[in-house]
């Protein structure tokens, strides 16, 4: 039971990394191959003043994702500044150096990680893992509530514009440069919520818990899945949480197996499994 | 002339001056447009047509020279600001938002108030919205393809959507870059009842164009640029018949 | 023992322009990023290791591993990127770094996940000027280097094939027109660049003695990191930021107040470059 509750809880924290990813590269375009960076600084803001100052959970989330969103907006600046592959480029840079930072400066507790990261409680009662996993599935289902709010409401349609044409949306009275910051704000405001959770259920984190590897991972949740949709986002993130449980089995070949799959998704179904474009989804809308 | 000066002076472009790196692309150049016309800028190519218009625009800011709309300085302003004040554009090279169905593609630049500020932003668009967007569609023959991926749209029918697009934004002026280009001839023939019809609705317009010939039946006064100064004005006639305007076109393939 | 850190600098920085220097010809006629490319670095250096299994020659040995890349890089583009080129730009990207991940897996499946020695051990002469000394596998990078660059400048500038490739990388369509096949200039590309590529994987192979399967994971970034400096695609561009990370890393490590790892430091170099000068050292 114990086992599955994990997996749900895991399932959660990724579908919600997938969503905030979805906003920024799914709905704005820009390609960020660093999104594990994000999740990090709401990882480690989380745990460094839940230790340090000793607040309880419900202080650090909040303040863990007002952080990320911070951080989120000078980071997403690198955007304004250059262009397409210079912004994959830079955001795997990024990722690198918030990594290094946090494992190679003493205050981030350097190589050890920081441990002692208290489990949420209310009041004197300490949450059962049961009511952790509810509380992620909470917060999932209102990252998805927002990131669906977010494509369907004006900010939506200006950040697709900007996806599509960043010259046609100016002159549309789309304000390019602010369309971009927000979406780097909401998206990584989303990453720092997952941090969070992720912290205080792990409650030992390390720098290399946040590497390039995961950003991969996540940007591939969205991109199997469908990118630019929140069933997509969901179904990716679900699948690449179950996945390498069902590959244990193969053990010393699991992760050639999930590389390979990963190269034949691009491959034959780039539109991602119920993408917009993909031959499922539209069968599906078809029909209804 | 005379009629057009009986109107009043809505855009006023003054002695602008722009360079890129070792080119000076635009010399100097002062245009006038009225209220309700519909004025040709012609020129062959490389002239600076297109980098006055993106002057205008702001996509790019002149070195030099002031650019007035209705007595209000804009050089400097970025694009999104200019649409906002109500000079919309139309691009030679046809910008469509590619994966969105042509509706949305309206859409955007119907919710170009929603843009400014924040309170806005994360509000639904409305019925009317869509209304007022299914109405523009109808204005450029495009209602029947509201749902279709723009995408899939002919290229005149994707010039037609971005005039649609630049009507959302409820403009004043309308500036047309090459609208005519890459389409047949009896597209050509819709493009101008379009823009006659923009003039009918109280629009000025300036139209970017190549040739002369497309604009005779349209405009009252034409400017030809070329190397990036104006080295004619006048009716579209007059201009045809100007030696200078012909040595300028020398070696292409026509000017009429 | 400053001039020292300049010579081990070109020596790396010889490592660095070459493994670089693929990632540009390829992102220059397909605008992919290709980092799969550092998984085709390491397979260099692993042919080099059978190649010694068959015959213990050291020409033979890059001839091997040169040809295998080559043929590598060939059947990448042929197989994996070409019928993805219209697709949105992250779907080539994700496969790209799918490929990566998978060439490195087999590596260790195949090899083993630890360190192989360099079969042959080679006796470094050092020489001395004044009184600095040279190491002679520092010499032996550098020189090998400058020898490829020269032959990729030859093709590149003085060779029919070389004004295809540049024309190709500057506007596709254009050359197609003039009669290029840009899809066979493209294959060539790749073929040319993997095979410096494997000719840089045997090369740090003998400089370090070490072959490991992951050994493609600090070039694959930090050439990245080149490529945007140098300004995407830009040859001369990538020559000049990849011997230029080379001396920096050289002289910095040495200096630093604190540990810092190479990879990182790479990237906040181009991250403050890239504030400066968006579009690169020769923007495109």
């Amino acid at each position: 039971m114990n086992y599955y509750l994990t997996i749900l809880i895991y399932m959660g924290i990724n579908s919600i990394l997938a969503l905030s990813l979805n906003i920024i590269v799914g709905y704005a375009g820009q390609i960020s191959l660093g999104h594990a960076a994000f999740y990090g600084v709401g990882a480690y803001t989380s745990a460094l003043i839940a230790t340090k100052l000793g607040v309880s959970f419900w202080v650090a989330l909040p303040a863990a994702i007002v952080m990320t969103a911070f951080i989120g907006a000078i980071l997403g600046l690198p955007s304004l500044r250059v262009s397409e592959d210079f912004l994959a480029i830079t955001t795997i840079g990024i990722n690198f150096v918030v990594q290094a930072t946090f494992k190679y400066v003493k205050f981030f507790g350097g190589a050890l990680g920081v441990s002692g990261i208290p489990f949420p409680s209310i009041g004197h009662h300490n949450l059962s893992l049961a009511e952790f996993a509810l509380m992620t599935t909470i917060f999932t289902v209102l990252a998805a509530i927002i990131t669906y709010w977010v494509s369907v409401s004006w900010i939506g349609l200006g950040l697709k514009a900007v996806r599509e044409d960043e010259l046609a949306a100016s002159s549309s009275g789309v304000n390019v440069y602010k369309f971009k910051v927000l979406a780097f704000i909401i998206g990584s405001a989303l990453a720092g919520l997952a941090g969070s959770l992720y912290a205080h259920f792990m409650m030992f984190i390390t720098a290399d818990d946040f590497s390039f590897p995961l950003s991969i991972t996540i940007l591939s949740m969205i991109v199997i899945g469908g990118i630019g949709t929140v069933r997509g986002a969901f179904l990716g993130a679900i699948l690449l949480t179950i996945l390498p449980e069902l590959f244990r089995p193969l053990a010393n070949y699991r992760m050639l197996v999930y590389a390979i799959l990963l190269i034949l998704f691009m491959r034959f179904l780039p539109e991602g499994l119920i993408g917009d474009e993909s031959i499922l989804w539209k069968k599906l809308t078809r029909k209804a | 002339m005379e009629k057009a000066n009986q109107k009043s002076v809505i855009l006023e472009v003054k002695n602008v001056k722009k360079r890129f790196g070792g080119i000076q692309a635009l010399k100097g150049v002062s245009v006038t447009l009225y209220e309700g016309e519909i004025l040709g800028l012609i020129g062959p190519n490389g002239a600076g047509k297109t980098t006055l218009f993106n002057c205008i625009a702001g996509v790019y800011h002149p070195d030099e020279g002031e650019i007035l709309f209705k007595g209000k300085h804009i050089e400097k302003l970025p694009p999104n600001r200019i649409a906002g004040l109500g000079i919309a554009r139309t691009f030679q090279i046809v910008r469509p938002f590619k994966t969105l169905s042509v509706i949305k593609n309206v859409m955007v630049s119907l919710g170009h108030r929603n843009y400014v500020g924040y309170g806005r932003l994360f509000k639904r668009p409305k019925k009317d919205d869509y209304e007022r967007a299914m109405e523009l569609l109808k204005t450029v023959g495009l209602d029947g393809k509201k749902d279709e991926i723009s995408a899939n749209l002919s290229l005149g029918e994707l010039r037609r959507l971005e005039v649609a697009r630049a009507l959302a934004l409820n403009p004043e002026i309308i500036l047309l870059d090459e609208p005519y280009a890459g389409l047949r001839r009896h597209e050509e023939g819709r493009i101008s009842e379009m823009i006659l019809d923009l003039k009918k609705r109280g629009l000025s317009i300036i139209i970017v164009e190549h040739r002369v010939r497309l604009l005779m039946e349209l405009v009252e006064r034409v400017v030809v640029l070329d190397m990036g100064k104006i080295i004619a004005e006048g009716s579209p006639e007059e201009v045809k018949r100007n030696p200078r305007v012909i040595k300028a076109y020398l070696g292409e393939e026509e000017v009429a | 023992m400053f001039l020292q850190q300049v010579i081990n600098g070109f020596a790396s920085g010889g490592i660095y322009t070459l493994v670089a220097l693929g990632l540009t010809l390829v992102y220059g006629v397909l605008k992919i990023l290709h980092i799969a490319h550092a998984g085709i670095y390491a397979l260099g250096a692993y042919l080099a290791l059978i190649a010694y299994r068959i015959y213990p020659n050291i020409y033979f040995a890059f001839a091997f591993a040169m040809v295998g890349t080559a043929i590598g890089g060939y059947l990448v583009q042929k197989y994996l990127y070409w019928p993805i080129l219209d697709k949105p730009r992250i779907v080539p990207l994700i496969a790209s770094i799918g490929l990566f991940l998978a060439l490195e897996e087999l590596y260790r499946l195949i090899w083993g996940p630890y360190v192989i020695p360099f079969p042959q051990k080679f006796h470094w002469k050092s020489y001395n000027l004044g009184h600095i000394r040279l190491p002679g596998s520092d010499l032996f990078v550098f020189a090998l280097s400058l020898f490829f660059l020269f032959i990729l400048y030859w093709i590149v500038n003085r060779t029919k094939v070389g004004l295809a490739m540049r024309a190709v990388s500057d506007d596709k369509e254009v050359a197609e027109a003039s009669g290029i096949d840009s899809k066979w200039i493209i294959a060539l590309s790749f073929i040319i660049g993997s095979a410096l590529a494997g000719a840089a994987g045997l090369m740090v192979g003998v400089y370090y003695n070490s072959i490991y399967p992951t050994m493609g994971d600090v070039p694959a970034y930090k050439s990245l990191a080149i490529i945007v400096v140098g300004g995407m695609g830009s040859i001369e561009g990538t020559v000049i930021a990849g011997f230029g990370l080379g001396l920096l890393e050289a002289l910095l490590i040495g200096y630093l107040p604190f540990a810092f790892p190479r990879d990182a430091l790479a990237f906040i170099a181009m991250i403050i470059f890239l504030l400066i000068k968006p579009e690169g050292l020769f923007s495109r």
